[in-house]
Protein backbone atom coordinates (compact mmCIF):
# COMPACT_ATOMS: atom_id res chain seq x y z
CA UNK A 1 0.00 0.00 0.00
CA UNK A 2 1.28 3.10 -0.90
CA UNK A 3 2.11 5.83 2.36
CA UNK A 4 -0.45 8.57 1.99
CA UNK A 5 -4.17 8.20 0.73
CA UNK A 6 -6.34 11.38 0.34
CA UNK A 7 -9.08 11.17 2.86
CA UNK A 8 -11.09 12.46 -0.19
CA UNK A 9 -10.76 9.12 -1.99
CA UNK A 10 -11.13 7.59 1.33
CA UNK A 11 -14.49 9.17 1.94
CA UNK A 12 -15.43 8.17 -1.45
CA UNK A 13 -14.22 4.73 -1.31
CA UNK A 14 -16.77 4.15 1.50
CA UNK A 15 -19.77 5.84 0.09
CA UNK A 16 -19.39 3.60 -2.82
CA UNK A 17 -18.62 0.56 -1.00
CA UNK A 18 -21.18 1.29 1.67
CA UNK A 19 -24.73 2.17 -0.77
CA UNK A 20 -26.38 -0.40 -1.92
CA UNK A 21 -26.49 0.47 -5.75
CA UNK A 22 -27.32 -2.69 -7.63
CA UNK A 23 -29.85 -5.05 -6.84
CA UNK A 24 -27.45 -7.39 -4.99
CA UNK A 25 -24.76 -5.19 -2.68
CA UNK A 26 -20.94 -5.06 -3.44
CA UNK A 27 -19.30 -3.47 -6.61
CA UNK A 28 -17.02 -4.91 -9.53
CA UNK A 29 -13.41 -3.76 -9.05
CA UNK A 30 -13.76 -2.30 -12.51
CA UNK A 31 -16.41 0.27 -11.45
CA UNK A 32 -14.29 1.12 -8.24
CA UNK A 33 -11.19 1.65 -10.98
CA UNK A 34 -13.50 4.07 -12.61
CA UNK A 35 -14.53 6.11 -9.98
CA UNK A 36 -11.51 6.16 -7.85
CA UNK A 37 -8.43 6.13 -10.65
CA UNK A 38 -5.95 3.90 -11.89
CA UNK A 39 -4.55 3.24 -8.25
CA UNK A 40 -7.79 2.14 -6.60
CA UNK A 41 -6.78 -1.12 -4.58
CA UNK A 42 -4.28 1.59 -2.83
CA UNK A 43 -7.50 3.12 -1.66
CA UNK A 44 -9.33 0.36 -0.69
CA UNK A 45 -6.73 -0.92 1.27
CA UNK A 46 -6.78 2.27 3.56
CA UNK A 47 -10.29 2.09 3.68
CA UNK A 48 -10.33 -1.15 4.82
CA UNK A 49 -7.67 -0.37 7.50
CA UNK A 50 -10.02 2.56 8.84
CA UNK A 51 -12.95 0.60 8.53
CA UNK A 52 -10.97 -2.15 10.65
CA UNK A 53 -9.60 -0.31 13.32
CA UNK A 54 -12.76 2.32 13.94
CA UNK A 55 -15.66 0.95 12.70
CA UNK A 56 -15.18 -2.80 12.94
CA UNK A 57 -16.37 -3.61 9.43
CA UNK A 58 -13.90 -4.81 6.43
CA UNK A 59 -13.77 -5.01 3.00
CA UNK A 60 -13.78 -8.39 1.20
CA UNK A 61 -13.41 -9.02 -2.52
CA UNK A 62 -15.12 -12.35 -3.74
CA UNK A 63 -14.58 -13.93 -7.01
CA UNK A 64 -17.15 -15.21 -9.87
CA UNK A 65 -17.88 -18.43 -7.30
CA UNK A 66 -18.42 -16.59 -4.36
CA UNK A 67 -14.87 -17.42 -3.00
CA UNK A 68 -12.74 -15.10 -0.99
CA UNK A 69 -10.20 -13.30 -3.00
CA UNK A 70 -6.74 -11.51 -1.00
CA UNK A 71 -6.99 -7.70 -2.34
CA UNK A 72 -3.27 -7.79 -1.64
CA UNK A 73 -1.70 -10.24 -3.72
CA UNK A 74 -4.01 -10.99 -6.05
CA UNK A 75 -3.97 -10.15 -9.90
CA UNK A 76 -4.61 -7.12 -11.34
CA UNK A 77 -7.22 -8.93 -13.82
CA UNK A 78 -8.65 -10.92 -11.36
CA UNK A 79 -9.62 -8.01 -8.86
CA UNK A 80 -10.95 -5.87 -11.53
CA UNK A 81 -13.65 -8.81 -12.15
CA UNK A 82 -14.12 -9.77 -8.31
CA UNK A 83 -17.00 -8.02 -6.71
CA UNK A 84 -15.88 -5.62 -3.63
CA UNK A 85 -18.56 -5.86 -0.36
CA UNK A 86 -18.21 -4.77 3.16
CA UNK A 87 -18.53 -7.51 5.86
CA UNK A 88 -19.17 -6.96 9.66
CA UNK A 89 -15.91 -8.09 11.24
CA UNK A 90 -16.51 -8.30 14.78
CA UNK A 91 -18.86 -10.81 16.73
CA UNK A 92 -22.79 -10.25 16.58
CA UNK A 93 -25.30 -11.01 18.80
CA UNK A 94 -28.70 -12.56 18.15
CA UNK A 95 -29.95 -8.69 20.06
CA UNK A 96 -27.62 -7.12 16.93
CA UNK A 97 -29.39 -9.10 14.16
CA UNK A 98 -32.69 -8.25 15.70
CA UNK A 99 -32.38 -4.83 14.98
CA UNK A 100 -31.47 -5.27 11.99
CA UNK A 101 -34.71 -7.11 10.98
CA UNK A 102 -34.10 -10.73 12.04
CA UNK A 103 -36.07 -13.06 13.74
CA UNK A 104 -34.97 -15.41 16.17
CA UNK A 105 -36.48 -17.72 14.35
CA UNK A 106 -35.72 -16.69 10.58
CA UNK A 107 -31.88 -17.32 12.16
CA UNK A 108 -32.37 -20.49 13.35
CA UNK A 109 -33.81 -21.76 10.12
CA UNK A 110 -31.06 -20.31 7.92
CA UNK A 111 -28.80 -22.40 10.86
CA UNK A 112 -30.89 -25.44 10.42
CA UNK A 113 -31.14 -25.37 6.56
CA UNK A 114 -27.04 -24.26 5.92
CA UNK A 115 -26.16 -27.47 8.64
CA UNK A 116 -28.32 -29.75 6.63
CA UNK A 117 -26.93 -28.78 3.16
CA UNK A 118 -23.60 -29.14 4.52
CA UNK A 119 -24.06 -32.30 5.85
CA UNK A 120 -26.00 -33.20 2.47
CA UNK A 121 -23.56 -32.16 -0.06
CA UNK A 122 -24.92 -29.37 -0.54
CA UNK A 123 -27.93 -29.58 -1.98
CA UNK A 124 -31.21 -30.57 -0.74
CA UNK A 125 -34.99 -31.06 -1.47
CA UNK A 126 -37.46 -28.52 -0.58
CA UNK A 127 -39.86 -30.71 0.94
CA UNK A 128 -37.19 -31.92 3.28
CA UNK A 129 -36.09 -29.12 4.60
CA UNK A 130 -40.22 -27.94 5.13
CA UNK A 131 -40.65 -30.96 7.07
CA UNK A 132 -37.27 -30.00 9.37
CA UNK A 133 -38.19 -26.96 9.54
CA UNK A 134 -41.55 -28.02 10.71
CA UNK A 135 -39.85 -29.66 13.75
CA UNK A 136 -38.29 -26.46 15.07
CA UNK A 137 -40.18 -24.05 14.45
CA UNK A 138 -43.98 -22.74 13.58
CA UNK A 139 -44.96 -24.48 10.21
CA UNK A 140 -47.37 -20.81 9.71
CA UNK A 141 -43.70 -19.23 9.29
CA UNK A 142 -42.13 -21.57 7.28
CA UNK A 143 -43.00 -20.64 3.90
CA UNK A 144 -42.66 -17.02 4.52
CA UNK A 145 -38.68 -17.82 5.83
CA UNK A 146 -37.76 -19.75 3.00
CA UNK A 147 -39.09 -17.17 0.39
CA UNK A 148 -36.95 -14.72 2.39
CA UNK A 149 -33.96 -16.32 2.77
CA UNK A 150 -34.32 -17.54 -0.91
CA UNK A 151 -35.09 -13.62 -2.07
CA UNK A 152 -32.25 -12.43 0.03
CA UNK A 153 -29.58 -14.94 -1.52
CA UNK A 154 -28.84 -17.21 1.76
CA UNK A 155 -30.41 -20.32 -0.53
CA UNK A 156 -30.60 -21.17 -3.82
CA UNK A 157 -32.94 -22.91 -6.34
CA UNK A 158 -31.52 -25.14 -8.86
CA UNK A 159 -32.73 -27.98 -10.69
CA UNK A 160 -35.85 -28.43 -7.87
CA UNK A 161 -33.29 -28.51 -5.29
CA UNK A 162 -31.71 -25.76 -2.88
CA UNK A 163 -28.38 -25.35 -2.70
CA UNK A 164 -26.56 -22.50 -0.68
CA UNK A 165 -26.57 -19.43 -1.68
CA UNK A 166 -24.10 -16.88 -2.68
CA UNK A 167 -24.90 -14.87 0.01
CA UNK A 168 -24.00 -17.85 2.50
CA UNK A 169 -20.57 -18.31 0.59
CA UNK A 170 -19.95 -14.52 1.52
CA UNK A 171 -21.16 -14.24 4.74
CA UNK A 172 -20.69 -17.24 6.77
CA UNK A 173 -18.14 -19.14 7.81
CA UNK A 174 -18.77 -22.78 7.56
CA UNK A 175 -16.29 -24.45 9.74
CA UNK A 176 -16.84 -22.52 11.98
CA UNK A 177 -20.62 -23.09 11.94
CA UNK A 178 -20.15 -26.91 11.99
CA UNK A 179 -17.64 -26.06 15.21
CA UNK A 180 -14.86 -28.03 13.46
CA UNK A 181 -11.90 -25.32 13.70
CA UNK B 1 18.04 -19.75 -26.07
CA UNK B 2 20.05 -19.51 -22.89
CA UNK B 3 23.69 -19.33 -22.08
CA UNK B 4 24.65 -19.87 -18.17
CA UNK B 5 24.22 -16.86 -17.35
CA UNK B 6 20.69 -16.38 -18.84
CA UNK B 7 19.51 -20.16 -17.14
CA UNK B 8 20.93 -19.53 -14.31
CA UNK B 9 18.93 -16.19 -14.03
CA UNK B 10 15.81 -17.82 -15.41
CA UNK B 11 16.41 -20.29 -12.53
CA UNK B 12 17.01 -17.85 -10.10
CA UNK B 13 13.39 -15.95 -10.89
CA UNK B 14 11.76 -19.21 -10.93
CA UNK B 15 12.98 -20.15 -7.41
CA UNK B 16 12.04 -16.19 -6.18
CA UNK B 17 8.59 -16.25 -7.86
CA UNK B 18 7.68 -20.10 -6.36
CA UNK B 19 8.99 -18.70 -3.28
CA UNK B 20 7.15 -15.55 -2.91
CA UNK B 21 3.85 -17.99 -3.79
CA UNK B 22 4.22 -19.78 -1.10
CA UNK B 23 4.58 -17.09 1.04
CA UNK B 24 1.86 -15.52 0.68
CA UNK B 25 -0.65 -18.19 0.66
CA UNK B 26 -1.48 -20.89 2.91
CA UNK B 27 -2.85 -23.07 0.57
CA UNK B 28 -0.97 -25.31 -1.18
CA UNK B 29 -3.15 -25.43 -4.47
CA UNK B 30 -2.34 -21.96 -5.16
CA UNK B 31 1.20 -23.51 -7.21
CA UNK B 32 0.71 -24.48 -10.42
CA UNK B 33 3.14 -27.08 -9.84
CA UNK B 34 2.73 -28.02 -13.35
CA UNK B 35 3.51 -24.53 -14.80
CA UNK B 36 6.68 -25.23 -13.33
CA UNK B 37 7.41 -28.71 -14.09
CA UNK B 38 6.96 -27.50 -17.72
CA UNK B 39 9.36 -24.61 -17.02
CA UNK B 40 11.95 -26.77 -15.65
CA UNK B 41 11.51 -29.08 -18.43
CA UNK B 42 12.67 -26.14 -21.10
CA UNK B 43 15.13 -25.12 -19.18
CA UNK B 44 16.86 -28.48 -17.99
CA UNK B 45 18.83 -29.23 -21.32
CA UNK B 46 20.61 -25.82 -20.84
CA UNK B 47 21.27 -26.22 -16.79
CA UNK B 48 25.16 -25.69 -15.70
CA UNK B 49 26.82 -26.86 -12.74
CA UNK B 50 26.17 -23.53 -11.16
CA UNK B 51 22.59 -23.97 -11.90
CA UNK B 52 22.06 -27.19 -10.74
CA UNK B 53 22.04 -26.14 -6.88
CA UNK B 54 18.83 -23.92 -7.71
CA UNK B 55 17.29 -26.69 -9.96
CA UNK B 56 17.30 -29.20 -7.31
CA UNK B 57 15.28 -26.55 -4.87
CA UNK B 58 13.26 -26.02 -7.03
CA UNK B 59 12.13 -29.59 -6.96
CA UNK B 60 12.61 -29.83 -3.78
CA UNK B 61 10.09 -27.24 -3.07
CA UNK B 62 7.60 -28.42 -5.71
CA UNK B 63 7.61 -32.14 -3.97
CA UNK B 64 7.04 -30.41 -0.19
CA UNK B 65 4.23 -28.87 -1.63
CA UNK B 66 3.05 -31.92 -3.20
CA UNK B 67 3.60 -33.05 0.42
CA UNK B 68 1.50 -30.20 1.60
CA UNK B 69 -1.32 -30.74 -1.06
CA UNK B 70 -1.67 -34.48 0.32
CA UNK B 71 -1.97 -33.40 3.75
CA UNK B 72 -4.15 -31.11 3.53
CA UNK B 73 -6.51 -33.49 1.28
CA UNK B 74 -6.51 -35.77 3.96
CA UNK B 75 -6.95 -33.46 6.58
CA UNK B 76 -9.94 -31.66 4.83
CA UNK B 77 -11.63 -34.79 3.94
CA UNK B 78 -11.43 -35.94 7.90
CA UNK B 79 -12.83 -32.38 8.37
CA UNK B 80 -15.38 -32.91 6.14
CA UNK B 81 -16.64 -36.33 7.40
CA UNK B 82 -16.33 -34.78 11.23
CA UNK B 83 -18.27 -31.58 9.56
CA UNK B 84 -21.22 -33.82 8.48
CA UNK B 85 -21.57 -36.31 11.76
CA UNK B 86 -21.58 -32.82 13.92
CA UNK B 87 -24.29 -30.75 11.48
CA UNK B 88 -26.56 -33.49 11.93
CA UNK B 89 -25.82 -34.33 16.02
CA UNK B 90 -26.23 -30.36 16.20
CA UNK B 91 -29.69 -30.62 13.88
CA UNK B 92 -31.20 -33.76 16.26
CA UNK B 93 -30.11 -31.67 19.44
CA UNK B 94 -30.07 -27.99 19.10
CA UNK B 95 -33.32 -25.53 19.83
CA UNK B 96 -34.27 -22.77 17.75
CA UNK B 97 -32.18 -20.16 20.68
CA UNK B 98 -28.79 -22.72 20.20
CA UNK B 99 -29.22 -22.68 16.61
CA UNK B 100 -29.55 -18.91 16.25
CA UNK B 101 -26.28 -18.62 18.24
CA UNK B 102 -24.71 -21.41 16.75
CA UNK B 103 -25.18 -19.10 13.10
CA UNK B 104 -24.27 -15.89 14.88
CA UNK B 105 -20.99 -17.12 16.18
CA UNK B 106 -20.53 -17.78 12.28
CA UNK B 107 -21.74 -15.14 10.78
CA UNK B 108 -20.12 -12.02 9.35
CA UNK B 109 -23.12 -10.17 7.11
CA UNK B 110 -22.55 -7.56 4.40
CA UNK B 111 -23.12 -4.01 5.41
CA UNK B 112 -24.85 -2.38 2.97
CA UNK B 113 -27.18 1.11 3.37
CA UNK B 114 -30.92 0.61 2.33
CA UNK B 115 -32.54 1.42 5.51
CA UNK B 116 -32.31 4.58 7.90
CA UNK B 117 -33.24 4.92 11.33
CA UNK B 118 -33.33 7.54 13.79
CA UNK B 119 -29.95 5.99 15.40
CA UNK B 120 -28.36 6.30 11.81
CA UNK B 121 -29.70 9.65 10.85
CA UNK B 122 -28.12 10.97 14.46
CA UNK B 123 -25.01 8.83 14.16
CA UNK B 124 -24.29 10.70 10.42
CA UNK B 125 -25.70 14.18 12.02
CA UNK B 126 -22.61 13.47 14.41
CA UNK B 127 -20.17 13.38 12.10
CA UNK B 128 -21.38 16.28 9.75
CA UNK B 129 -22.06 18.76 12.78
CA UNK B 130 -17.97 17.24 13.98
CA UNK B 131 -15.67 20.17 12.00
CA UNK B 132 -12.91 17.32 12.30
CA UNK B 133 -9.88 17.79 11.17
CA UNK B 134 -8.54 14.07 10.00
CA UNK B 135 -5.40 13.00 8.24
CA UNK B 136 -4.88 9.85 7.32
CA UNK B 137 -1.23 9.22 7.17
CA UNK B 138 0.19 6.02 7.98
CA UNK B 139 -3.29 4.88 9.63
CA UNK B 140 -3.57 7.73 11.73
CA UNK B 141 -6.95 9.47 12.40
CA UNK B 142 -7.73 11.90 14.72
CA UNK B 143 -10.13 11.86 17.68
CA UNK B 144 -13.41 12.51 17.50
CA UNK B 145 -15.20 14.81 20.01
CA UNK B 146 -18.07 14.79 21.88
CA UNK B 147 -21.75 15.72 21.18
CA UNK B 148 -25.34 16.24 22.27
CA UNK B 149 -27.65 13.90 21.14
CA UNK B 150 -30.73 15.77 21.85
CA UNK B 151 -29.62 19.19 20.83
CA UNK B 152 -28.71 17.14 16.90
CA UNK B 153 -32.33 15.71 17.57
CA UNK B 154 -33.70 19.09 17.87
CA UNK B 155 -31.84 20.62 14.95
CA UNK B 156 -32.95 17.68 12.98
CA UNK B 157 -36.37 18.40 13.59
CA UNK B 158 -36.55 21.83 12.91
CA UNK B 159 -34.13 21.16 9.72
CA UNK B 160 -36.00 18.83 8.17
CA UNK B 161 -39.67 20.26 9.00
CA UNK B 162 -39.94 17.49 10.22
CA UNK B 163 -42.30 19.14 13.38
CA UNK B 164 -44.61 19.66 11.24
CA UNK B 165 -45.21 15.65 9.93
CA UNK B 166 -45.45 15.06 13.60
CA UNK B 167 -48.51 17.11 13.99
CA UNK B 168 -50.33 16.07 10.93
CA UNK B 169 -49.50 12.48 11.56
CA UNK B 170 -50.92 12.92 15.60
CA UNK B 171 -53.74 14.76 14.33
CA UNK B 172 -54.76 11.78 11.51
CA UNK B 173 -54.18 9.00 14.52
CA UNK B 174 -56.56 10.99 16.95
CA UNK B 175 -58.83 10.53 14.37
CA UNK B 176 -58.39 7.38 13.96
CA UNK B 177 -57.69 6.23 17.68
CA UNK B 178 -61.49 7.40 18.31
CA UNK B 179 -63.15 4.60 15.77
CA UNK B 180 -60.63 1.85 16.97
CA UNK B 181 -57.83 1.37 19.34
CA UNK B 182 -55.47 0.10 17.20
CA UNK B 183 -54.18 1.44 14.04
CA UNK B 184 -52.62 -0.34 11.32
CA UNK B 185 -49.38 1.19 10.20
CA UNK B 186 -49.81 1.11 6.77
CA UNK B 187 -53.19 2.30 6.94
CA UNK B 188 -51.71 5.63 8.38
CA UNK B 189 -48.67 5.42 6.05
CA UNK B 190 -49.83 4.67 3.00
CA UNK B 191 -51.21 7.66 1.50
CA UNK B 192 -49.16 10.15 -0.47
CA UNK B 193 -45.88 9.74 -2.60
CA UNK B 194 -42.74 8.34 -1.47
CA UNK B 195 -41.11 11.81 0.37
CA UNK B 196 -44.81 11.93 2.23
CA UNK B 197 -44.36 8.36 3.07
CA UNK B 198 -40.98 8.50 4.47
CA UNK B 199 -41.51 11.41 6.52
CA UNK B 200 -44.55 10.09 8.42
CA UNK B 201 -42.69 6.92 8.80
CA UNK B 202 -40.05 9.34 10.44
CA UNK B 203 -42.40 11.03 12.49
CA UNK B 204 -44.09 7.76 13.43
CA UNK B 205 -40.62 6.73 14.73
CA UNK B 206 -40.18 10.04 16.56
CA UNK B 207 -43.12 9.62 18.43
CA UNK B 208 -42.79 5.60 19.11
CA UNK B 209 -38.96 6.72 20.67
CA UNK B 210 -40.80 9.65 22.91
CA UNK B 211 -43.38 6.95 24.29
CA UNK B 212 -46.16 8.91 22.75
CA UNK B 213 -47.50 5.95 20.86
CA UNK B 214 -46.70 2.08 20.67
CA UNK B 215 -45.78 0.07 17.95
CA UNK B 216 -46.51 -3.42 17.50
CA UNK B 217 -45.22 -5.91 15.43
CA UNK B 218 -47.68 -9.00 14.37
CA UNK B 219 -44.96 -11.59 13.45
CA UNK B 220 -47.43 -14.06 12.07
CA UNK B 221 -49.27 -11.89 9.80
CA UNK B 222 -46.11 -9.64 9.13
CA UNK B 223 -47.61 -6.39 9.69
CA UNK B 224 -47.31 -3.40 12.46
CA UNK B 225 -49.52 -1.69 14.27
CA UNK B 226 -49.84 1.24 16.20
CA UNK B 227 -51.28 1.85 19.45
CA UNK B 228 -51.88 4.72 22.21
CA UNK B 229 -49.27 3.82 24.99
CA UNK B 230 -51.17 3.19 27.63
CA UNK B 231 -51.65 -0.07 25.96
CA UNK B 232 -48.38 -1.34 26.47
CA UNK B 233 -47.47 -3.89 28.81
CA UNK B 234 -44.18 -4.48 28.00
CA UNK B 235 -41.03 -2.90 30.06
CA UNK B 236 -38.70 -3.77 27.93
CA UNK B 237 -38.12 -2.24 24.04
CA UNK B 238 -36.33 -3.25 20.95
CA UNK B 239 -35.73 -1.71 18.06
CA UNK B 240 -37.32 -2.60 14.58
CA UNK B 241 -37.06 -1.95 10.96
CA UNK B 242 -40.23 -1.17 9.03
CA UNK B 243 -39.75 -0.76 5.14
CA UNK B 244 -41.46 2.01 4.02
CA UNK B 245 -42.06 1.73 0.52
Amino acid sequence: MSSKVPLNKIRRASRILLFKSHTKPGIKGWELRSQLGEKYIDIVLATDMIFREYLGLRIVAVNADGRKIEIKNENKNSLRKATFLVLVDQPLTIRDLKTAGWRIDEIASLSLILLYLLSHNGVANINDLRNLLVSKISKARVNYILSKLLRLGYIEEKDDKIIIGWRSKIEIDFEKLLGVV
Amino acid sequence: MNTGIGTYKKLKDLLDELLVTLSKSSDPFKIDINRYVKELEKIFPYIDIQGLDIDSEIIYTLTDIVKKQKEWLKNKSFLFLLGSLIALIKIAKMNSEDLANELTKAWKPIVSLEQITFNEILRGMNYMSQKKFIVFEEGILKEVKDFNQDDLLKDFIKKTFLEEYIRKVERHLSVLFKEKNIVEYGVLIGSGDFKEKYMRGLALSYLAREGRIILYYDAIEEKVYILKPEYSNNKEYESIVIRVS
